[in-house]
């Protein structure tokens, strides 16, 4: 199966600190990754690069086997860890934002998603509660037909009842043919909904391997090789 | 894409400039009305009171500079906050190209100055206009035609499609080099206003050191030419003819520059945080 | 019955045997068609990939069976749920015993706590 995502001794750099020290990497189509590490460790990091919103130092990061660009950004669908919708806007506008922009975005999937969740349409962003302004955003990003999911920390920050519904709309909206990489120091909460992990520690790739695999041969949970990994 | 960048940047900017534009034609006409009523009964408030009767004046003087200003501040504003910030999260992974994004932004910018411009005027129209104020500028027209005529200046319509080719090119080449300078905010992540007016100021003196030295080498080059046009009264017209397309042309080519070195920083150097 | 899973066993594992409790209880009856993966999925929170693999297992098992073109179903193979059930009481009680033994009762003991216990619930 061809990589939808490959790193190849990918390094960034800010100033003298190296935010990623030569990573390689592949995820394939059709699995669900954890990208797991403690703060600061470069999930976030490895997410841009492979949004183009930051350059790589030096080594390549390819989407589909080329560099990012317009083409890359037609298949990723990118739930950033921060506000980043425009406030003013309504949640109807966004959803016509997304479109306008998006061949495949669900329109009609997305406002019965919004309906569901009793969000009015016509309210503007500002006027929303920091959770449902979370769970509007993710419904945007998965209300796309896309081949790469990015999701930056989902959960951070939300109430039990919002995560549930979170990772509800992440299994019940991603396609077979996608792969979606959940970046998150949250493990147990997303623990039995992946497929692969990828620990990440001080920029750099300390272990990858399939959930299951962890759970036979260790008899231990992700959770709990996590913690013994990145035991302070 | 472009269309539908452009479709989006003008409801994003609209929601700002229409009820701008709104309150400043209505505080024009109360203006008036305020004048003609003051004309009519010709009263004046007495001591203190007269700085009530300035109000509606300095109202209209804010209005009047909150529309010149809207100009150059939402186009700063529209390009810092909505590709530079979180905004740009949004905005760069759109599948759309770089210059995609740059060009809804100039082109409606230019609009916005256009249209400020034809509202001002409209503004003052509003103020002063009489039934017979055409006829007033027709008749001022034709003096001021004749006496330029007269110092071998000819008010024709190709020196105003020049000027206004001129200006056009101006407002563009300004808009450009605000993005230029806010693009270069994106190499100091730590101090970006700093960075951002630095960057404007470093790039002024720059064009205007290479403007003026282009202009001495042109006019050393020419000076025979030069001196004789400026002796030549007939020769007024090719003179500015001249001054003004070199200007323009050189403003265009250091638009085009500034214009690349943009695109550039956003394509292959960004880095959002 | 909700879904539950233990840090300490693969999640497909566990949830062959919280669907074969399923079936055993009814909630999944003989002949019935199952719900599709991405459904039982989504309603147990876990990767469709995992309930996909949990469900190919119990199909080699012969407790479910796949019609080509209509999907999934529970057997009707009675006889052989019964034989799970009976497997699952068995494993039940073993592991009853193996923990009354680790308190020091052996198994006539254990058997007889049972009966006191059953008794004495009778009673009040």
């Amino acid at each position: 199966m061809s990589a939808i995502l490959e790193c190849r001794n990918l390094v960034k750099q800010y100033g003298y600190f190296q935010a990623l020290k030569g990573v390689n990497l592949s995820i394939e189509k059709g699995k669900i990754i954890g990208l797991l590490g403690p703060n600061g460790s470069g999930k976030s990091t490895l997410i841009k690069l492979a949004n183009g919103l930051i350059t790589p130092t030096s080594g390549e990061i390819l989407i589909n086997g080329k560099a990012p660009g317009e083409e890359s950004k037609k298949v990723i669908s990118y739930l950033p860890d921060k506000n980043y919708l425009n406030e003013w806007m309504t949640v109807e506008q966004l959803v016509g934002f997304f479109h306008d922009f998006y061949e495949d975005f669900d329109a009609h999937a997305a406002l019965e998603m919004m309906a569901r969740l009793g969000v009015r349409t016509g309210d503007r962003l500002k006027n929303l509660s920091k959770g449902t302004k979370e769970k509007v955003q993710l419904i945007l990003v998965m209300s796309r037909k896309a081949q790469l999911y990015l999701l930056d920390e989902p959960i951070g920050g939300v109430d039990p009842a919002a995560r549930d519904y979170i990772l509800h709309t992440i299994i019940s909206n991603y396609n077979e043919e996608a792969a979606v990489v959940i970046s998150t120091h949250l493990i147990s909460d997303v623990e039995s909904i992946l497929d692969e992990v990828v620990f990440i520690s001080q920029g750099e790739i300390v272990l990858t391997s399939s959930v299951d695999e962890i759970r036979e041969q260790r008899d231990q949970s992700v959770d709990g090789l996590f913690r013994e990994v990145f035991k302070c | 894409m472009l269309k539908k960048l452009i479709h989006h940047e003008f409801i994003a900017t609209g929601r700002i400039f229409l009820p701008l534009y709104g309150a400043f034609l209505i505080m024009s006409v109360l203006l008036r009305v305020y004048m003609e009523l003051q004309n009519a009964w010709s009263f004046e408030l007495p001591g203190w009171l007269g700085v009530i009767g300035a109000v509606p004046i300095i109202l209209y003087v804010l209005l009047f500079i909150a529309v010149l200003a809207a100009t150059v501040v939402v186009a700063i504003q529209r390009f810092y906050k909505n590709l530079m910030t979180e905004e740009g999260y949004l905005m760069f992974t759109l599948p759309v190209k770089v210059h995609q994004l740059i060009n809804s932004k100039l082109l409606v910018a230019v609009i916005w100055s256009i249209a400020s411009g034809l509202v001002c005027v409209a503004s003052i129209f509003i103020l002063v206009a009489t039934p017979d104020t055409f006829i007033t500028i027709g008749h001022w027209w034709k003096i001021i035609y004749l006496s330029a005529a007269d110092q071998g200046l000819y008010l024709t319509g190709w020196l105003a499609f020049e000027l206004i080719v001129s200006l056009l090119v101006g407002v563009v080449g300004s808009f450009i080099m605000i993005y230029a300078a806010i693009a270069a905010t994106n190499f100091n992540s730590n101090h970006k206003l700093l960075m951002g007016i630095g960057a404007y100021v470093a790039i002024s003196i720059v064009l205007q050191t290479v403007s003026s030295i282009v202009m001495t080498v042109l006019g050393m080059t020419f000076s025979q030419t030069l001196a004789d046009m400026l002796l030549d009264s007939r020769n007024y017209m090719g003179f500015l003819d001249m001054t003004l397309w070199v200007s323009t042309i050189m403003s265009i080519i250091t638009s085009i520059l500034l214009y690349l070195g943009t695109h550039w920083v956003l394509k292959h150097k960004l880095n959002l945080n | 019955m909700s879904w539950v899973f233990q840090n300490d066993r693969p999640i497909y594992a566990q949830l062959m045997e919280q669907i074969k409790r399923r079936i055993i209880s009814g909630i999944y009856a003989p002949g019935e068609k199952m719900p599709s993966v991405r459904d039982l999925a989504a309603e147990a929170s876990v990767n469709p990939n995992t309930m996909q693999r949990a469900f190919a297992q119990l199909e080699q098992e012969g407790l479910l069976y796949t019609q080509r073109t209509s999907g999934r179903y529970v057997t009707e193979d009675e006889g052989r749920i019964l034989q799970m059930k009976e497997n699952l009481a068995k494993e039940l009680t073993e592991s009853y015993f193996a923990a009354m033994e680790q308190l020091g009762y052996s198994r006539i003991q254990a058997v007889k706590m049972i009966a006191a216990t059953e008794k004495g619930e009778k009673e009040s």
